[in-house]
């Protein structure tokens, strides 16, 4: 029964980490179609904080996870860029009420790395603006962890920082960029497998940002740092797990987030943060609602030595 | 039949003169000095930083200045320095971007895409 909660953790800590596939200036929460100029590098870093809690059922569950997924992004070409995500779960802990007392299970260590490819297929550019749409596709190897225990013996399949699986996403970003203003918006889907007998569910996402520069109001001559005022939103629907080659009705369904956030982006470095906050969640059975993920983060824009 | 010869004629004298054009070299820009290359497509300051790196590369620039809100980007050469407009059009596109008119020292447009 635990093993089919944990799965509700897994969750939260996948969506810590997937999300981070951008590295470029835009918006926090998801991917853009901006360039990686080519043969330049991007780093990312971010620290994100899930809590979950209001659990109604008898074992009055409460999460905390804490992850620090990097991004590293390569311009291949003018129009191919390459991502790796390599989510390093600094702590995911779940406090349970069992018949023997509050349980306490927690785990440390690198989650599952994601790997992407992204071709700009439309680009337009104007002085001062561009749109783009840019699809992307990838897959999640099982890097993390899979053996992790605690002194109640080794933790359950769903709360290891590894999932065990080779998953596949695929979908695409627009970005529509002005001096003043960014609008990006993507969709997509994921793919994941089975892995011992363990298969969560698939999922569908969409996201929306808006970015509105703050400061500075009058554009000056050079380059000057923007201060973004930003507005995200993220819509997933996940399919219900499956373990054992039975469904699990405590688990998948819809969420919707609403993510106010503020974002300095100056030449070489982005600093930036937000607060995701739940408006809808209708989930299926007793899974455990969201109440709120904060993500804090930087990215550093360097360049390799050689042309 | 006069009229299909006078088209005919004036089509192949256009295929001519476009072969001709495109076979000659471009003339070779002055050498030193500065150009002043319009970026189309850069929005943010994070965008401009890869730009900039990108016409660094370039063999004889410099420096580069870049100007956000004119959407332009100024390289300054080095004594005889012979940077080709399409070279500089070239590192605009590998940094993301599409390359506009360029101006040369005596802010002469030599040639727009």
């Amino acid at each position: 029964m635990i093993d089919h909660r944990f799965t509700r953790l897994v969750i939260l800590v996948a969506a810590l980490s997937l999300p981070c596939g951008a590295a470029l200036a835009g918006p926090i929460t998801f991917n853009t179609a901006l360039p990686v100029p080519e043969n330049q590098g991007i780093i990312r870093g971010q620290a994100a904080v899930v809590r979950a809690g209001d659990d109604p059922s008898p074992a009055d569950r409460s999460l905390t996870a804490v992850a620090a997924p990097s991004v590293l992004a390569y311009g291949v070409t003018s129009r191919v860029a390459l991502f790796a995500v390599v989510p390093f779960i600094v702590h995911k802990s779940l406090d349970v009420t069992t018949p023997m007392g509050r349980v306490n299970r927690s785990a440390t260590g690198f989650g599952d790395s994601s790997f992407f490819g992204r071709y700009t297929l439309l680009q337009v550019d104007r002085p001062g603006a561009t749109f783009r749409i840019a699809p992307f596709a990838g897959f999640k190897a099982p890097t993390g962890e899979d053996g992790e225990s605690d002194r109640l013996g080794r933790l359950p399949r769903p709360p290891q920082p590894g999932s065990g699986s080779w998953d596949g996403f695929l979908g695409s970003t627009l970005t529509w960029q002005k001096l003043a203003w960014e609008v990006d918006a993507d969709g997509g889907y994921r793919f994941n497998n089975r892995d011992e007998g363990f298969e969560f569910g698939d999922a569908a996402f969409a996201d929306a940002s808006f970015q509105y520069r703050i400061w500075p109001r009058e554009l000056g001559p050079g380059v000057p740092g923007f201060l973004y005022a930003v507005l995200e939103t993220n819509v997933e629907w996940r399919e219900k797990d499956r373990a054992g080659g039975r469904v699990d009705a405590n688990s998948g369904g819809w969420r919707w987030f609403v993510d106010p956030g503020i974002q300095y982006v100056a030449k070489r470095y982005v600093l930036e943060a937000v607060v995701q906050l739940p408006a809808v969640q209708e989930l299926h059975g007793n899974a455990l609602e969201t109440d709120y993920q904060v993500r804090a983060g930087f990215r550093w824009n360097f360049w390799l030595p050689y042309p | 039949v006069l009229r299909v010869r006078k088209i005919a004629f004036l089509s192949i004298t256009a295929l001519v003169t476009l072969a001709i054009a495109r076979a000659v070299p471009a003339a070779a820009d002055p050498p030193g000095g500065k150009a002043v290359v319009t970026v189309q497509g850069m929005a943010c300051p994070f965008c401009a930083y890869g730009l900039e790196k990108r016409l660094k590369t370039l063999d004889g620039v410099s420096d580069v200045q870049i100007d956000l809100g004119k959407s332009e980007a100024t390289l300054e050469f080095r004594e005889g320095s012979t940077v080709s407009d399409e070279e500089i059009r070239q590192e605009v596109r590998r940094a993301g971007f599409t390359p506009g008119a360029i101006r040369r020292a005596r802010d002469q447009v030599n040639e727009r895409d």
